[in-house]
């Protein structure tokens, strides 16, 4: 059974002559256990796309299946319970608030979400990414590298079935970007979730088990 | 006349704490695109607000009384504990109305612009 299934999903700007088809129909569903790479210069509908599967962006027409939910038919409210339930982002510019500590920062979900990880799981998220030294310093302090593994602690926080990745590895150097990869597949496959990575960097393509290119709106797996 | 202070401070409060929500607009997005609903956000502000309103009308409150203990003796001041504390009261009031203004730009905000897509 798909985790996520996209059908007939297309999304356009604005109208008349100005009217862009920022996603051009497109079919797509993804398994558990799966990392996926869509790749694509900027400008070409990932984002668009992961947006819409993030239930951020309503498509213009098709439907978006999350667990068999149907995405476009809820309302914002819904979208939102989905969105913490099911999903966790990892952003470019992480997704971090720059006043709270590491630690914090997931305590905060964890207000949300109530009782959602027990602290030996929490001790142990903490562990496998590597951040557990980390956790009483703020943002600002922390580097590239560890600022990108936290925002996917915080992102795996929630237990999600989908990790949508947005560029998670901008800005980073080589080695750091292939740890990120490496960690992001490791969760993957360890915890069976479902793992969508958008960016334009090629070098990624390694660690991933499908990959799909995006050009001018149109998906296509290579 | 004191009316009048109540309306200018009332403005000044809920401007006070717009900047404040405004200043936070990006990672209020990014918040609710984890799925952090507006309404927690929301209360969130409010429980703040209150807060924030105590604290000052608390902190208000000793330094008039302190004011008023170093006054020479030759100024007339008495002060009326009750109604110090309805018009304290009525400060916090009016901090928390000026709270749901940016509660109001909070629920509106979209997610999306946050993250950028």
């Amino acid at each position: 059974m798909s985790v996520l299934e996209l059908k007939q999903v297309k999304k356009t700007f604005g109208s008349g002559h100005k009217q862009v088809e920022a996603l051009k129909e497109t079919n797509f569903s993804a398994d558990k256990g799966e990392l996926i790479a869509i790749i694509g210069p900027s400008g070409s509908g990932k984002s668009t796309f992961l947006t819409i599967v993030g239930g951020l962006l309503t498509p213009t027409s098709g439907t978006v299946m999350i667990n068999n939910k149907n995405l476009t038919d809820m309302n914002e409210k819904q979208r939102s319970k989905i969105r913490l339930n099911e999903i966790g982002f990892v952003l470019q510019a992480s997704n971090l608030v720059p006043f709270l500590t590491v630690a914090n920062q997931l305590k905060l979900l964890d207000q949300v979400k109530r009782g959602n990880m027990s602290k030996s799981q929490l001790e142990e998220l903490y562990e496998d990414l590597g951040i557990g030294d980390l956790r009483m310093k703020y943002p600002a302090d922390l580097s590239g590298g560890e600022r990108q593994r936290v925002a996917i602690a915080k992102a795996l926080y929630s237990n999600p079935s989908i990790i949508l990745a947005d560029e998670p590895t901008a800005s980073l150097d080589s080695d750091r970007a292939y740890e990120v990869m490496e960690l992001l597949k490791n969760e993957t496959k360890n915890k069976n979730t479902t793992t969508i990575v958008v960016t334009h960097d090629t070098r990624l393509v390694g660690y991933c088990d499908k990959v799909f290119n995006m050009t001018d709106g149109v998906l296509k797996q290579v | 006349m004191i009316y009048f202070l109540f309306v200018i401070s009332a403005v000044i409060v809920a401007i006070f704490l717009y900047v404040l929500t405004v200043q936070k607009i990006s990672m209020f997005g990014v918040m609710k695109a984890q799925g952090i609903s507006g309404g927690y956000l929301s209360r969130s502000v409010i429980a703040q607000t209150f807060l924030l309103a105590a604290v000052g009308v608390l902190v208000g409150f000793i330094l008039t009384l302190i004011t008023g203990a170093f006054l020479p003796s030759a100024v007339p001041v008495a002060f009326d504990i009750v109604t110090m504390c309805i018009y304290g009261l009525i400060l916090i009031v009016v901090a928390i109305m000026g709270a749901v203004f940016s509660v109001l730009t909070i629920v509106r905000i979209d997610p999306l612009k946050a993250i950028g897509g």
